[in-house]
């Protein structure tokens, strides 16, 4: 079943970044989806990348202080004020 | 007035050029959530160049400051979101150097290094003949069946914030403004001036070894 032609999950590792953001040639493509149909090991390296880019967006952000928006909103009023605004 | 996630290119133009507009003309609403919706992730961006919080601040507020000063010149040649990502990078880029920055690592996460790859030692050694070379040795977790709350829990963010601090300048920025911030490839390229090929590797490089933090991770709570 693993040709010279076909990719082994090796090689599919590599490619899972341009693969998730469809950058591959069609061709290669094409290899990765066939791959991976068959391959567990490659399915569960891909949930893995998959639950990354999901703790990726859950990580919290800091809001910034009062104080720096209150400096910002000052700000904002003296460049409006200044007549810089239109 | 709330900043949304514009469906469509067209759409996001249109809602950046309201937004500009408002500026323009002075609208203090507008600017506030502008404020609100980028300045936390701004702040995240801004921490991977300096030293202190304090410090990540003063970046976003000079860069918000930049923004009024330059709203002006602003032509919408890229999204709003990827220009004033632009003018923060710079500033941070230059309050950094000039910091020379030096970042303490854990041990944890110096242990997932060589560029972020799956370890070789995961696939059947091609060099031997075998049949199946390059197949895997033993079949890696599917983290489908790992519990919401364990893989998106407090102790998993917080190793992952971690990761992303120790990982290199280069592969920390490409990764937090594609991943965490949400920019488009061609956004983070645009913000950060690298090419599209530099980008996917950058990409690539800090996603696998972020991976491979968890990873550990995830192993060393199901032992325990």
């Amino acid at each position: 079943m693993s040709g010279p032609e076909e990719l082994t999950c090796r090689e599919l590792v590599d490619l899972v970044t341009d693969y998730l953001d469809h950058r591959l040639a069609l061709g290669r493509h094409v290899q990765v989806e066939q791959h991976l149909v068959l391959c567990t090991g490659c399915q569960r390296h891909l949930s893995q990348m998959h639950g990354t880019l999901r703790v990726l967006r859950a990580v919290p952000d800091d809001e910034l202080q009062p104080e720096t928006l209150g400096v910002l909103m000052e700000a904002f009023h003296d460049w409006r004020d200044a007549g810089e605004a239109t | 007035m709330d900043i949304a996630t514009p469906s469509t290119p067209a759409a996001g133009r249109a809602e950046d050029r309201r937004l500009v507009e408002a500026l323009r003309r002075g609208d203090e609403a507008a600017f506030a959530s502008l404020i609100r919706a980028y300045g936390p992730t701004m702040l995240r961006v801004a921490r991977g160049y300096v030293a202190t919080r304090a410090v990540a601040e003063e970046v976003v507020q000079e860069t918000w400051l930049g923004v009024l000063r330059g709203i002006d010149r602003f032509e919408g040649r890229s999204s709003l979101k990827t220009w004033v990502f632009r003018i923060l990078v710079n500033r941070a880029r230059t309050r950094g150097a000039s910091e020379h920055r030096s970042m303490p690592f854990s041990s944890l996460v110096e242990a997932a290094d060589e560029d972020g790859r799956v370890d070789p030692a995961a696939f059947i050694d091609a060099s031997a003949g075998a049949t199946w070379g390059g197949w895997w040795a033993a079949y890696p977790k599917s983290w489908d069946t790992v519990p919401e709350e364990r893989l998106l829990g407090r102790e998993m963010l917080a190793v992952a914030s971690e990761a992303i601090e120790a990982l290199p300048e280069r592969q920390r920025e490409v990764l937090v403004l594609r991943d965490v911030a949400g920019l488009s490839p061609q956004e983070v390229c645009t913000a950060l001036g690298v090419t599209d090929g530099n980008q996917r590797v950058l990409l690539h490089r800090a996603r696998g070894k972020v991976r491979r933090v968890l990873e550990a991770q995830l192993g060393e709570t199901e032992a325990a």
